[in-house]
């Protein structure tokens, strides 16, 4: 069979479609989805969004070849400085994710890696194969955490308008990046992305930030997610063969300090 | 073959790029592209990028051991690859882009493999 999934991706390259997709590989024993019914419902009535969904890859949030993108960045002068002094290879305050810290919400909802989504009537739980890495966002009415320190992800609480779920997501650190471009975002963030499941096959999602440091008005990316019923995540251990770190051409961590 | 073109059309299909988890250009350069043909002396199958290494002889005869980087294993494993798709002795062609740092590190666009078939290694050349 390899052969043949080579012989595949020689097809692709004829075709010109690269960066080629990834095909997913069907699990022994996996059944055929009727990706056109209804969607499933939770205990509590309300749509699942569990499955496995091909989050759509966006390297750069503005980039106008994949739909749903933004057509201006709203800088202020703290955003754009930072967005114009952002160095890839300087790896400004090195390079976070080469170091294998965590991508934050953005970069792993966007990245290029498989997210699966679980879900029941009191959580959504995000498990994102990009460095085995999963975000918990409780939807049982519970409020923020007070007091708990910021994080890489930052807290999520879910809440439900209808039959969208909104999750909200406030005390992030303000380390990560928006995208692998590098667009910024500061630590007085707050992501609120919506879930809506339109049938058995797919979920349009929204991505907003609202972070009056770097933006002067809130931005919305949105997206259209597609079942992945025969894809399984797979282990992600980042820094297991992490040469480009271990060689030294990726700079260790260092966390900027005027990101509050 | 029909399994193949089912293949084909999923990788159509399918949304999940082979691509690297950070910035292509903050270790390689896309503009300094090089040509690698030599004889596998190791494979490191692990996140966040596959490693293979090279010994490839210059015009003068010397050799010198080249690692390039692939893709990420999960990626590269739904879209065909094995762990033993390269192994140590097989001669290759990779195509790719030289490290910033002028070590003899590369960047992996293409392998061209011992029976000639020229595949994707998981660049994320194109997806800066």
């Amino acid at each position: 069979m390899k052969a043949f999934v080579l012989a595949g991706t020689i097809g692709l390259l004829a075709l010109g479609l690269l960066p080629v997709r990834v095909t997913s590989q069907r699990a022994a024993g996996a059944a055929a989805v009727n990706t056109t019914a209804p969607a499933p419902r939770l205990a509590n009535g309300k749509p699942s969004m569990a499955g496995v969904w091909d989050n759509t890859r966006r390297a750069d949030v503005t980039n106008p070849a994949i739909p749903g993108f933004v057509k201006e960045l709203p800088y202020t002068a703290w955003g754009k400085a930072r967005w114009e002094g952002y160095d890839a290879f300087m790896q400004t305050n090195g390079d976070y994710v080469g170091n294998c810290l965590p991508f934050g919400m953005s970069r792993s909802i966007y990245g290029p890696h498989p997210l699966q989504i679980v879900h029941d009537s009191d959580h959504l739980v995000m498990l994102f194969e990009q460095n085995s890495m999963f975000h918990l966002v409780p939807t049982d009415g519970r409020p923020f955490t007070k007091d708990l320190p910021a994080s890489w992800f930052g807290e999520s609480v879910g809440r439900w308008d209808g039959d969208t779920l909104i999750v909200d997501t406030v005390n992030i650190n303000g380390f990560t990046r928006v995208d692998t471009i590098g667009h910024p975002m500061s630590a007085r963030a707050r992501i609120t992305q919506t879930f809506k499941r339109v049938n058995f096959g797919t979920l349009e999602h929204t991505f907003t930030l609202t972070d009056p440091k770097a933006y002067t008005s809130p931005w919305t990316v949105k997206d259209t997610w597609a079942l992945e019923p025969e894809t399984k995540l797979l282990e992600y251990a980042c820094m297991e063969n992490n040469r480009a770190f271990y060689e030294g051409r990726i700079k260790p961590f260092v966390p900027p300090d005027d990101v509050d | 073959m029909k399994r193949a073109s089912l293949l084909v059309c999923a990788a159509l299909l399918s949304a999940h790029t082979l691509t690297a988890h950070h910035s292509f250009d903050a270790e390689f350069d896309r503009t300094k592209p090089v040509t690698l043909t030599g004889s596998v002396t190791r494979v490191d199958w692990g996140n966040p990028h596959i490693w293979v290494f090279l010994d490839v002889k210059d015009d003068t005869g010397k050799v010198a051991n080249w690692g390039v980087e692939g893709g990420a294993p999960n990626a590269l494993f739904r879209n065909g690859w094995r762990k033993d798709s390269l192994k140590v002795g097989d001669t290759v062609t990779v195509e790719g882009s030289k490290a910033k740092d002028g070590s003899l590190r590369a960047n992996a666009n293409r392998v061209t493999l011992p029976d000639g078939r020229r595949v994707f290694a998981g660049s994320s050349g194109g997806d800066k």
